[in-house]
């Protein structure tokens, strides 16, 4: 055996690469080289288009996408459009959050045979692969367009690509030359400063379809005449007063004139709906409406075979006191329905209506009713109403743009349900009592503005979903969830969350959204984090996080979802716990890994003195008193 | 004898020593359920090693030194009160090597506490991590175990580094019965002191940014921090360095490990001249 070294050397030798080899070694290899493969786009959380099902209904090419594995952040993040993604990159929360790009694919649009169409849609014979952005080439200014924008189409092949650009006149650019551009999306502050504009517009609104009011009388109804020939009789543009007293329903209005009767009633069958609506500018004032039939759909009805067919007839056929259908600019005002077990006002493919003054009761539970105003393909104003005991207060699906305000909701399943719906506005509103829900998000809509809301005792508060939304002004009492953050890219602030369960909770593995100038107080959790990374919320105000045992404040971070600091305010022991080294120790660099850390919420400058002194007050007249106790109609702001 | 057999001969002996020291079994286990409990209660662990370490940091500052001053505190002044050392004379073993020989066997006893903990800390996050929810994909970033690595190493650098003053403290009171006090107050002004000279240093302005990042490699608590910073933790964000300078704070802890053991044998010389 004389080829081995001496045992002694041996021994040498392995110690030497114990003690020196591989220490040095560790240091040695570089710890982000090996670059993850690219994963199917449906396993990413995706951001950018407002809502991802119309689109995944479509043509899954009509969009670049790009998906981005960021240097600490568990998730891969999945981008429509490659301006939704270098926006993302570029924003300093991203970089807080996430870390940088370990590396960036895109959608490849070489060998898919790609072409521009005439409604500037991206077309492909072949489905593209996966490319690493930094190989690959862009097409800018082709004219294709996209929901998330002008189309910025990628190619691994620079052939395919010049080809492209001289076909529909585009050009071509690296991905270096993409980086240097700015790229913004809109956020909760653009929101934000849109809704006083917002509001403006819907003034002008009310007072257009007011203006139907103003039409002249062209006659006069008794509860002995026959109210349906009168209204076909009557010619366009003129009102059909109605004297105090009982009418027999239902009756139709396919004509542009005005019924209006304080004090008459519209006693329906029993069957269908009461006052069918099916042209533009009628104006219904005044009215009691009773008599609705008990349908929610209607197994009759026809939607074609768009994607959201089945959502329509599951929803926008039902019996209502006042359906229109087809009827642009509608003005339904001082209508009480007092008791419906279907809709109150349905709007279906009728947009520009304004609802106001509206009062609508249902039967006692939920399930028995349905919405108390359900606008479809119809962006409408919604004001000064109330609805009781229905499914929902208000139903939004499809209706951009939508002015919810100054509205009572109580005992319902949700105040206010927005399905599909964008750049709505939910303001000033009042809730107490809902089962699910006060105002609940849903399907990933962009840039809603809900503001000064009130809710009250209701199972989640404000429910948020999609993306670039602002939450702001809004107090939440007495719930199990204050308000959920689970909308992305959105600002929250100003709102008040006291004496829930839970004040507020994230709902997202995202966490771009800003959390700012909040007031939790008497929450048995201030705030609760579900699956994700750290959030970081800065600048709030969490009742108890900085007092200590002198009395004094203390200039500290804070950690709500914590069970040692997030119980502060409820146990003066646990400040004893939270004063130990050993926590203080541990706690002290959790920030620098925000987006390695999970289920978590830090907030790294709390303020010692509620930020909204007013709101404060008012949500602890809502606590004691319920509804009750907050005036009707919240000033504006 | 050759110095080396003499050495491996003192190490042997340190080592079996150790092996039969039950209180050292005590303290890795100690050390061990400690750290295993901060890394559960950091949560950090959860999701891997980049949080786990940044939970440990601050901790280990503290944990290390006091395990060195368990480990260091009475090897060479027992020997000496026992007159082993006197004994070691006569088989004409040098100072350096006696003391050298001494470090290596109790060095190994805290790299096998520490590091044993740390690598069962590290085999918990390999097995418990895992992202909050499967619905998206996931991926680990730049976490890595060869992160963790780097952590054990230079916190096992940063260890060896406070015995070998340890070690130095003990020879300098050279009994049993003050070597406690004496340690603890070298390990207190190395740690606190060192700590303090740095933030006075800052204060005062008489560290800029560039004699700043010299200055926390030669404080052992400095430097090991600069250390993880720099090559751990730093690794999350690209470009955004500088937290200390990795080579000059890796000097700095092996200063401090080589000047007090030289030290040390130079004054035992002196002593038993």
């Amino acid at each position: 055996m004389d080829w081995w070294l001496p045992r002694r050397w041996t021994v040498g030798l392995m110690l030497c690469l114990l003690v020196v080899g591989i220490p040095i070694a560790l240091f040695g290899i570089p710890v982000d080289s090996a670059a993850p493969e690219p994963v199917p786009f449906e396993d990413t959380r995706a951001i950018g288009v407002a809502s991802a099902e119309e689109v995944a209904a479509d043509d899954t090419a009509a969009i670049p996408r790009v998906q981005v594995f960021y240097s600490q952040y568990q998730y891969v993040i999945g981008y429509y459009g490659l301006s939704t993604a270098l926006a993302a990159i570029d924003e300093p929360t991203t970089r807080q959050q996430y870390g940088h790009p370990l590396v960036t694919y895109v959608t490849d649009y070489s060998n898919t045979a790609p072409s521009v169409g005439d409604d500037s849609r991206l077309d492909t014979e072949q489905v593209p692969a996966w490319t690493a952005a930094s190989d690959a080439v862009f097409v800018v200014d082709s004219g294709a367009q996209t929901p998330a924008g002008a189309a910025i189409v990628p190619f691994s092949d620079r052939d395919e690509a010049t080809a492209f650009a001289e076909q529909t006149g585009g050009r071509v650019v690296s991905w270096a030359t993409l980086g240097e551009q700015s790229f913004e999306t809109d956020d909760g502050a653009v929101v934000r400063d849109r809704v006083a504009a917002q509001r403006a517009d819907a003034d002008s609104w009310v007072a257009e379809r007011t203006e139907l009011l103003d039409r002249q009388r062209s006659v006069t109804v008794g509860p002995d005449d026959d109210l349906q020939a009168a209204i076909d009789d009557a010619p366009n543009g003129t009102t059909v007063a109605l004297a105090p007293g009982q009418y027999p329903g239902p009756i139709e209005i396919d004509h542009p004139i005005t019924l209006r009767g304080p004090g008459a009633t519209i006693a329906g069958d029993g069957e269908g709906s009461v006052i069918s609506v099916t042209a533009d500018r009628v104006a219904i004032q005044g009215l009691t409406i009773t008599g609705v039939g008990n349908q929610s759909r209607n197994p009759d009805a026809v939607a074609g075979d768009r994607w959201d067919a089945n959502i329509e007839l599951g929803y926008g056929h039902g019996d209502a006191a006042i359906a229109a259908t087809g009827a642009n600019d509608t003005l339904v005002a001082d209508v009480t329905v007092p008791d419906t077990p279907a809709n109150g006002v349905l709007l279906r493919r009728s947009p520009g209506g304004v609802v106001t003054n509206l009062s609508v009761a249902g039967p006692e539970d939920w399930r028995d009713g349905f919405m108390g105003v359900i606008a479809m393909y119809s962006p409408t104003v919604i004001q000064h109403s109330a609805v009781t005991d229905g499914r929902d207060g208000v139903y939004l699906h499809r209706s951009d743009g939508t002015i919810i305000r100054n509205n009572t909701f109580r005992e319902n399943r949700y105040g206010v349900h927005l399905m599909y719906s964008s750049g709505v506005l939910v303001a000033d509103n009042r809730m107490a009592g809902q089962s699910y829900g006060g105002i609940t998000v849903m399907t990933d809509p962009t840039r809603n503005a809900i503001v000064g809301n009130l809710v009250h005792n209701t199972s989640t508060g404000i429910s948020t979903s999609g993306s670039n939304s602002y939450l702001a002004h809004n107090g939440v009492t007495d719930s199990r969830i204050g308000i959920t953050t689970t909308a992305i890219n959105s600002l929250y602030e100003h709102n008040v969350v006291r004496h829930n369960e839970q004040g507020m909770r994230t709902g997202s593995v995202v966490a771009t959204s800003e959390v700012t100038a909040n007031d939790f107080i008497s929450n048995d959790r201030h705030a609760g984090a579900s699956a994700g990374p750290l959030r970081v919320w800065r600048g709030n105000h969490w009742e108890g996080a900085l007092t200590t045992p002198s009395g004094r404040t203390a200039d500290r971070a804070y950690m709500p979802t914590d069970p040692v600091d997030g119980q502060r305010h409820r146990s003066t022991t646990r400040r004893t716990v939270a004063a130990s080294p050993v926590y203080q120790g541990l706690r002290e660099l959790t920030g620098a890994s925000p987006g390695l850390r999970s289920g978590s919420i830090l907030d790294p400058g709390p303020v010692e003195t509620p930020q909204n002194p007013d709101l404060v007050e008012t949500t602890a007249t809502l606590h004691t008193d319920g509804l009750a106790g907050v005036p009707a109609a919240p000033s504006e702001r | 004898m050759s110095p080396l057999a003499i050495m491996s001969t003192l190490i042997d002996r340190e080592l079996r020593t150790a092996a039969r020291t039950r209180s050292y079994y005590l303290l890795g286990l100690a050390v061990g359920a400690v750290l295993l409990g901060l890394t559960l209660g950091g949560g950090g662990a959860a999701t891997g090693y980049i949080p786990a370490v940044v939970d440990l940091l601050l901790p280990l500052e503290i944990l290390v030194p006091v395990v060195a001053v368990a480990i260091g505190y009475r090897a060479i002044p027992s020997d000496l009160d026992r007159g082993e050392v006197a004994m070691l004379d006569t088989y004409a073993v040098s100072p350096s090597a006696y003391v050298g020989a001494v470090y290596v066997g109790r060095a190994a006893v805290l790299s096998a506490i520490i590091g044993g903990a740390l690598v069962a800390v590290g085999v918990v996050v390999a097995v418990t991590a895992a992202p909050d929810t499967g619905v998206f994909a996931t991926q680990s970033g730049v976490d890595s175990p060869i992160l963790f690595g780097r952590f054990l190493v230079v916190t096992l650098l940063f260890g060896n580094a406070i015995l070998a003053v340890v070690v130095l403290a003990s020879v300098v009171v050279a009994t049993t019965r003050t070597a406690i006090v004496a340690v603890i107050a070298a390990v207190l002004a190395v740690v606190v002191g060192g700590e303090a000279a740095i933030l006075l240093g800052v204060l005062d302005g008489v560290l800029d940014e560039a004699t700043l990042q010299v200055a926390l490699g030669l404080i052992p608590n400095s430097a090991y921090r600069g250390i993880v910073f720099e090559t751990v933790v730093g690794v999350l964000s690209a470009g955004e360095s500088g937290y200390a300078s990795p080579l000059v704070s890796a000097v700095g802890l092996l200063l401090w490990t080589l000047v007090p053991l030289a030290a040390a044998a130079g004054l035992l010389r002196w002593r038993l001249r």
